[in-house]
């Protein structure tokens, strides 16, 4: 057995590694685990076939949860393929876009929104392909620097990844494995991000205000910029449209018992190439097989280190470590989950957490266990920004192609201190909810050192003002330089 | 104003069928061609069209800053590729006509006028930064000079003081001209600042250019 979890663990750190370094393909390189993984299990423990196909799709017992998870991730890769290839969201971009009628704040604000909704539907990677050339064009066109607009949206595609259980491949797991249903997860991590995003976005406007301007020439230019380039089919737009929409009107009606949120999103995918009268076999080839072939990768590997009783292990010393307070493991699964996604890639990290989480909450009630995904999903989310690694390196790529390149520097720093300032508000958050009276103490201290602050810099003496003043724009700069 | 510039081109080549405005992304800016055509794949392909001829070069071993021109002619169309800005382009369809050869110096100074409009290179953006920068400059000079006139004012008003006017006429003079004094500190301040800035961006110019040159 010892033999087994050593080999097993060494794959999982060994694909972790091979991925972090861009050695090898991420999809061969956890099918190559997965591979040596099947032997270990047949061959040294003994184990049927059986277990690997449970370890692929999920087992019986516990309703098929991969199967679930890789059917609606499919469902969706259909969707918005063919919502991409109709322009919808780059036509909805531009269209609000051209709504901030030449005010810097409503420009940067309106990117923001624009950011959070896209990737609330898409991806990470596919929001960042579409949006980062768009604002560059945008910023051409405006005769603008477009880096602090970059650089928000760079951040901001992990909030709106926490808005919807189908934002990104983590929450699709957790969700479907905690059977939290989509309304559920909206109302608990949704309206979450929502608040930090509001909180985000004061933020960014409190450190680029100074930097942010837009002449009035470039807005007019902006206008005649037709909205209707992007869209080769109006028909296709307008089908993609109320697809998505449906979709969304389905998963809030629809109870999860009677019919899952995956067979949903397969059945109006299929309508959908249906009615789009695209060739099917075009939107076949645009679909990522490498996440698929990847995903399935991870599913045996991270499956073998729960039947090899690694996971457990592992949930039970976390359990005992916290001496079993609630609150404390929810800050726990935040901050370690935040801080192991900003260095590895968050699908394989959720997928060992999952079983983990389901460890320490197996005596709690559904009410309070489901409390310890939510924070895993913001946790795995988030904390990708911790570090300009991963998908972000992807944005700094994206930038330099064309031609308005960001400081790998300025991205680390403004990436860094935003997310610990997310998880920041978060951990509040859930102090207010499991302490009261310490949440509320913490509020109002903070609260308080605001206020005084700010009538210290308006009504204060010259001195402190000035050291306030000076003291605030050496924190802005800190972000510009 | 990028509507008026297609219209004159047009006026001055009326052989000109259709104009498409794009990025290299593939991003369409304005086009004369009708909705129902598939407008993003033209623009998708036009930008293709300009990569594969850059790939060539490249395999080639040819060297390329940046292209001039692309034409393709056929029998009844022809296509002509200009480069406008860093990363903008504009494709003119003609209708060809006999034995004619293309004036397209005439439509030279509505192409430069399009590129200002629809793409301002980084170079231009950072002189556009420095010349927003050197009118704060100026700004500031004129304020600190307006506040040293203020402060040799104030001067004068304590030197020609009479003893009999109460000490505290006098301390509110004094303590007016030393909040001035501090604020002329401040835009000292403000002032290196500025220059620094100025300096440095002028420094990043500099250095582009001659790195652009070295390339050459």
């Amino acid at each position: 057995m010892i033999v087994s979890i050593i080999i097993v663990l060494a794959c999982f750190l060994a694909v972790i590694l091979l991925i972090i370094t861009d050695k090898l393909n991420r999809a061969v390189a956890s099918l190559t685990g997965a591979v040596i993984v099947y032997f270990v299990l047949i061959y040294l423990e003994g184990k049927d076939f059986k277990v690997i196909l449970e370890l692929l799709f999920g087992s019986e017992s516990e309703g098929f949860v991969n199967l679930h998870s890789l059917i609606l991730i499919i469902g969706m890769m259909f969707i918005v393929e063919i919502s991409k290839e109709a322009g919808l969201f780059q036509f909805f971009a531009l269209n609000l876009i051209k709504l901030s009628k030449g005010k810097p704040v409503y420009l940067m604000s309106i990117f923001c929104v624009i950011t959070i909704f896209i990737s609330a539907i898409l991806n990470n990677i596919l929001t960042v392909i579409i949006l980062i050339p768009l604002t560059i064009t945008v910023s051409r066109i405006l005769n603008v620097n477009p880096s602090p607009y970059i650089l928000t949206q760079a951040i901001l595609v992990n909030i709106g990844g926490t808005f919807f259980s189908i934002s990104s491949i983590p929450n699709i797991l957790i969700s479907t494995y905690a059977e939290i249903s989509f309304i559920d997860f909206f109302l608990n991590v949704g309206t979450v991000s929502l608040i930090i995003f509001v909180f985000t976005l004061l933020f960014f406007i409190f450190i680029f205000k100074k930097a942010l301007q837009v002449p009035q020439q470039g807005l007019d230019i902006l206008s005649e910029f037709n909205v209707w380039n992007f869209v080769p089919d109006k028909k296709l737009l307008l089908k993609s449209l109320l697809t998505l929409i449906i979709l969304f009107i389905l998963f809030v009606i629809i109870p999860t018992s009677l019919i899952s949120t995956d067979i949903i999103a397969l059945v109006m995918a299929v309508i959908l190439i249906i009615i789009s009268r695209l060739d099917p076999k075009q939107i076949i080839s645009k679909i990522d097989f490498e996440l698929i072939f990847y995903l399935l990768g991870i599913f045996v590997i991270a499956g073998a280190l729960e039947v090899l009783g690694v996971v457990q292990f592992l949930g039970e010393s976390m359990a005992n470590f916290s001496g079993g307070d609630v609150f404390f493991q929810i800050l726990i699964i935040l901050w370690f989950s935040s801080f192991l996604s900003s260095a590895i890639d968050n699908i394989p990290i959720t997928k060992v957490l999952i079983p983990m989480i389901g460890t320490i909450t197996g005596n709690f009630p559904a009410s309070i266990g489901d409390k310890f995904y939510y924070s895993l999903a913001i946790g795995a989310n988030w904390g990708d920004n911790l570090t300009p690694l991963g998908d972000n390196i992807l944005v700094v790529q994206l930038a330099e192609a064309n031609k308005r390149p960001i400081s790998f520097k300025q991205f680390f720093k403004i990436g860094f201190i935003t997310t610990l300032y997310q998880i920041i508000l978060v951990s509040i958050y859930y102090t207010l909810i499991f302490n009261p009276i310490m949440g509320i103490l913490i509020v109002l201290t903070i609260c308080f050192s605001l206020i005084i602050t700010y009538l210290l810099n308006k009504i204060g003496p010259k001195k402190l003002r000035d050291r306030i003043g000076k003291t605030i724009n050496g924190f802005r700069n800190m972000f510009l330089e | 104003m990028v509507f008026k510039n297609i219209s004159r081109i047009k006026s001055a080549l009326p052989e000109v069928k259709h104009v498409v405005m794009f990025y290299n992304n593939g991003t369409i800016f304005q086009t004369t061609f009708e909705q129902s055509i598939n407008i993003p794949k033209l623009g998708e392909n036009l930008a293709e069209l300009i990569n594969h001829i850059l790939n060539v070069y490249e395999l080639c071993n040819f060297k390329v800053d940046r292209y001039k021109k692309l034409i393709f002619e056929t029998e009844d169309i022809s296509v002509i590729i200009l480069k406008l800005g860093e990363e903008s382009n504009i494709a003119l369809f003609f209708k060809k006509e006999e034995d004619q050869e293309l004036k397209l110096s005439t439509i030279k100074r509505y192409i430069t006028r399009i590129e200002e409009l629809i793409d301002m290179d980084e170079k231009e953006l950072i002189l556009h930064e420095i010349l927003s920068k050197e009118e704060e400059l100026k700004k500031l000079h004129l304020l600190l000079n307006n506040k040293e006139e203020n402060i040799q004012q104030l001067q004068k008003k304590i030197s020609s003081i009479d003893k009999s006017e109460p000490i505290e006429f006098l301390k509110g003079i004094e303590k007016d001209k030393h909040s001035i004094e501090e604020e002329c500190l401040k835009l000292k301040k403000d002032i290196t600042t500025y220059s620094e800035d100025i300096l440095k961006l002028r420094e990043f110019i500099e250095k582009d250019k001659k790195l652009d040159e070295f390339s050459n």
